[in-house]
């Protein structure tokens, strides 16, 4: 560690690009050298790493526990795909659609939800993407539910480049990612992100050195929620699916076992998280079908082990000060 | 100056404070002096807005701060320093004060000055907040509060549990900070502690202030402490 508070602050914007412009580069490298198989599930993984992002802002950061985030995957997933399924908008203008969904989402259930605290809250998230869930089978003339709907090959081009060839699909899935992770890693320097520590840390004591906490977590809610609702809407145009699985339950606890397992309250974690349980499931389920007992006893044997997470453990033994 | 004016609180249905008055005035140093559960702690609070007020006002200078939201108190230049410290624990020395430093918007130079009263922080600034010992973390607490740049600081029992050599350091930067026109309010148990700095003496008594007197008479005349605090 350097001596001296200001050298470590007046680096630590140094540092944070080359790490993260490390790990974009790795990612870019990978490619070419991955066979396809494994490609396109890093393609499908830095998507999903997003979201997993997206949550680490609200938990990780921000220390609000949400149960309810497949709420705002699925905004930015439908806000995308009915508008492309049913206006015929292409993909822009699509993309376009789904972050705005998923930003007037997050913004109304941020400002209901965040009325409550600790287990309230979780509860509170929960029941809305339950809400939510419930309400896409309910429009199932235009969401057509459960079974959801594709959008097809031929609507599926972005700037000329046809998004359903592995390398462009590869090579959107990083844009997005490293933009997303750009976008975090400045947050979390920024003075909005200390704010958000200090009130993960203690929230009285945010308030009562000055800070605004009610609209930092809103403000924090819309951030994390746009995030996933831009992972939606990618997932759907890279992958050419929307339906309702995506906001069941099951998602909304996905990217808080993501973050869990590769560090929460870190930048690179989520990624970690992702690629890890994306494997985990991905390998044992090659040795049995039994491959859910397999992946519990390594979660089990990580948060007892590892509870600062994988990213977290890299923070205390080898590099403390990873953002 | 810090004017609390007839004010009256309650916790739900149990008010504790009646018609409390006090004044601060700056470079001066008030002491809030009573029994536990005397009304001190929840004085402060209510200062700081993080009670509601029944009746009465607190306002400094020309603001009224009882109409303001809790957070809003502390930009007008009002720090509270909690008995316990409350700090960030995971956090190192350096960004806590980075923490109260945002506040004010104030720059390297507020950062100095503050260092300069505590120099065993400096040595200390990477460190994370929950390994430093009981006065040290107490100077962390006063550091960051004092980072917002107060014209009012709150300090609730700031000496409490700490060594002999560590109550002399926080008091001599109270006397420093008296002597920057820094307006002090000391909540404190301790008698002793306080008689030496204190310029005014305010007695806490079930939710009231009886009496308020110059620390100076309460020197050469005991007999108000036995009859406030039994000692």
């Amino acid at each position: 560690m350097t001596p001296g508070g200001h050298s470590f602050l007046s680096s630590a914007p140094f540092r944070s690009v080359l790490l993260h412009g490390s790990i974009v580069l790795l990612l870019a490298l990978l490619f070419g050298v991955l066979p396809e198989y494994h490609s396109g599930n890093l393609a499908r993984i830095m998507v999903l790493a997003v979201y997993a992002m997206g949550y680490n802002v609200l938990f990780g950061y921000t220390g609000l526990l949400s149960l309810g985030h497949a709420l705002f995957f699925a905004a930015g997933m439908y806000g995308l795909g009915l508008t492309m399924y049913w206006l015929d908008a292409s993909p822009a203008p699509g993309m376009l659609a789904g972050l705005i969904s998923a930003l007037v989402v997050s913004a109304i259930i941020g400002s209901l939800a965040l009325r409550t605290t600790g287990v309230a809250f979780m509860i509170v998230t929960l029941m809305f993407a339950q809400a939510g869930f419930l309400t896409i089978l309910l429009l199932g003339e235009y969401t057509r539910g459960d079974e959801g709907f594709v959008l097809q090959q031929a609507d599926r081009v972005l700037f000329g480049f046809d998004l359903t060839q592995p390398a462009v699909r590869y090579a959107s899935a990083l844009m997005l990612f490293s933009l997303c992770l750009a976008l975090v890693a400045v947050l979390v320097q920024s003075r909005f992100g200390k704010t958000l520590v200090a009130i993960r840390e203690n929230e009285e004591r945010a308030r009562m050195l000055g800070y605004d906490v009610l609209r930092h977590k809103w403000l924090a809610v819309i951030v994390s929620g746009t995030l996933s609702g831009a992972s939606g809407a990618a997932y759907a145009l890279l992958f050419g699916y929307a339906g309702a699985t995506f906001a069941t339950v099951q998602y909304s606890i996905f990217p808080l076992l993501w973050v869990l397992l590769g560090g929460a309250g870190t930048t690179i974690g989520p990624l970690i998280g992702t690629v890890f349980m994306f494997y985990l499931i991905d390998i044992s389920s090659q040795f049995t079908s039994a491959y859910l007992l397999i992946a519990g006893i390594i979660l089990i044997l990580l948060t007892l082990f590892a509870p600062q997470g994988l990213a977290g453990v890299i923070r205390k033994r080898l590099i403390p000060w990873l953002p | 100056m810090l004017n609390v004016k007839d004010i009256e609180v309650a916790y739900d249905a149990t008010q504790v404070i009646f018609g409390l008055s006090v004044v601060a005035l700056p470079g001066q140093v008030l002491c809030l002096l009573g029994r536990n559960g005397a009304g001190k702690t929840t004085t402060l609070k209510a200062i700081m807005g993080l009670l509601p007020l029944r009746a009465g006002s607190v306002s400094l200078d020309e603001v009224v701060l009882s109409e303001l939201a809790a957070h809003e108190v502390p930009r007008c230049g009002v720090a509270y320093v909690p008995q316990g410290r409350r700090l960030f624990t995971e956090m190192s020395v350096a960004q806590n004060m980075d923490i109260g430093l945002m506040v004010s918007g104030a720059g390297r130079a507020t950062r100095e000055k503050v260092l300069e009263l505590f120099p065993r922080l400096r040595e200390r600034l990477t460190q994370r907040a929950d390994t430093l010992s009981g006065g040290e973390q107490q100077m962390l607490a006063m550091a960051r509060a004092l980072c917002t740049e107060p014209k009012v600081l709150l300090l609730d029992e700031p000496v409490e549990g700490l060594q002999p050599s560590m109550i002399a350091l926080i008091r001599d930067v109270i006397i420093r900070l008296k002597s920057e026109n820094v307006a002090i309010v000391l909540v404190e148990q301790q008698v002793d502690a306080v008689l030496a700095i204190a310029d005014t003496v305010a007695f806490i008594e079930h939710g009231r202030c009886p009496e308020t007197m110059a620390a100076r008479e309460l020197q050469n005349d005991a007999s108000q402490l036995r009859r406030y605090l039994g000692v």
